[in-house]
């Protein structure tokens, strides 16, 4: 299975999530040693404990907020990329091409430009507690386009591949709690661990290339 | 409850190899028509309102399950004497838009052709035949 990045909407979610927590732990820590100013209690163990976690999950959340920055400065830096495929719905046995291309703003270093095709099934079961989303990759092929590029600002740059579907596969199927969903991700690795990621769904028809 | 005998004769698709055809046998192709007949005969007296023979598609698998009755055609009857044959020729066609027949990991699309007696006052009589949906065969 092809390693998958944070989409920005769960990284804020993730970030939200951080600054809650390292309030509620800053909370903590605050009401333990007003109590142990106060007297009202001995122990300082209990706002040891909340100041190293406040400390820990703050400094987490940083490292967070940065590279969610860095990121964001990244994808600006390539200059509003885009993906065109083509044909825009393809059928099985059919041929798939992928167009990604991209001008840098200042000069830039990337580490890797990868595309991968996945075929992934997915279902919402029902529960008491709600639905439950399952998903499985039945299907992925994976393109490295290029590696460790020196751009200059300005240039436009264009990446292509294809993919073969196989004619064996399954098309594209929506129903309301069952899908079957054709994606191509676009990756690009940026010295570190910064990264940017355009995801993309595709149609594949319920039609077969006759061989 | 009457008991019925039913048999359903679905035409073979002409396109496919005669190998190809018997493994594939109650096929159709997305956008193609499903052709054939489906024979009853009752063992008693039936008052009923008609027949209808009905395709549809239905998940199975990991998430809940999702139906769609696609077509149907109905033939008025209003009674099924016992001994007689009834025979009605139908002809239904499979939407473009699919799904095929899909057995996969998490879900699996099964289709079937379903005849029904429409009984009124008491519940219906009905039996299945699965179909196997392909994908229609295009050009390059």
């Amino acid at each position: 299975m092809a390693e998958r990045d944070l989409d920005p909407t769960e990284k804020k979610a993730v970030a939200v999530f951080l600054i809650i927590l390292d309030g509620v732990f800053w909370a903590c820590f605050i009401i333990y040693l007003r109590k142990f100013i106060g007297g009202q209690t001995s122990g300082i163990l209990g706002a040891v404990w909340f100041g190293l976690n406040a400390l820990l999950v703050g400094l987490i959340g940083i490292w967070f907020l940065v590279n969610l920055l860095m990121a964001g400065r990244m994808r600006g830096r390539l200059g509003s990329p885009y993906l065109i495929l083509s044909p825009e719905a393809v059928p099985l046995g059919g041929v798939l091409q992928a167009e990604f291309t991209f001008s840098p703003l200042r000069r830039l270093a990337i580490r890797e430009i990868k595309m991968t095709l996945e075929c992934t099934e997915s279902v919402q079961e029902g529960r008491s507690d709600g639905f439950h989303t399952h998903e499985e990759v039945i299907f992925a092929r994976e393109e490295v386009l290029a590696k460790k590029l020196k751009l200059k600002m300005g240039q436009r740059h264009n990446f292509q591949t294809e993919f073969f579907i196989p004619s064996e596969a399954m098309h594209t199927f929506d129903a309301s709690r069952n899908a079957v969903e054709w994606t191509i991700t676009t990756r690009v690795r940026f010295p570190g661990r910064l990264s940017y990621t355009e995801n993309r769904y595709f149609t594949v028809l319920p039609q077969v290339v006759r061989s | 409850m009457a008991e019925v005998d039913f048999s359903f004769e679905i035409h073979q698709l002409r396109e496919l190899p005669l190998a190809e055809a018997e493994q594939k046998k109650n096929a159709a192709y997305v956008g193609g028509q499903l052709t054939g007949k489906v024979r009853l005969k009752s063992q008693e007296d039936i008052n009923c309102r008609g027949l209808t023979v009905e395709l549809g598609w239905h998940t199975d698998g990991k998430g809940d399950k999702d139906r769609q009755a696609v077509v149907k055609e109905t033939k008025d009857l209003m009674e099924i004497f016992a001994g007689q044959e009834i025979e009605m020729p139908f002809s239904l066609a499979v939407p473009e838009q699919g799904p095929i027949s899909y057995k996969g990991k998490l879900l699996s699309i099964t289709w079937t052709l379903r005849a029904v007696i429409d009984i009124p006052g008491r519940p219906d009589i009905s039996a299945e035949e699965e179909i196997t949906v392909l994908p229609a065969v295009v050009g390059d």
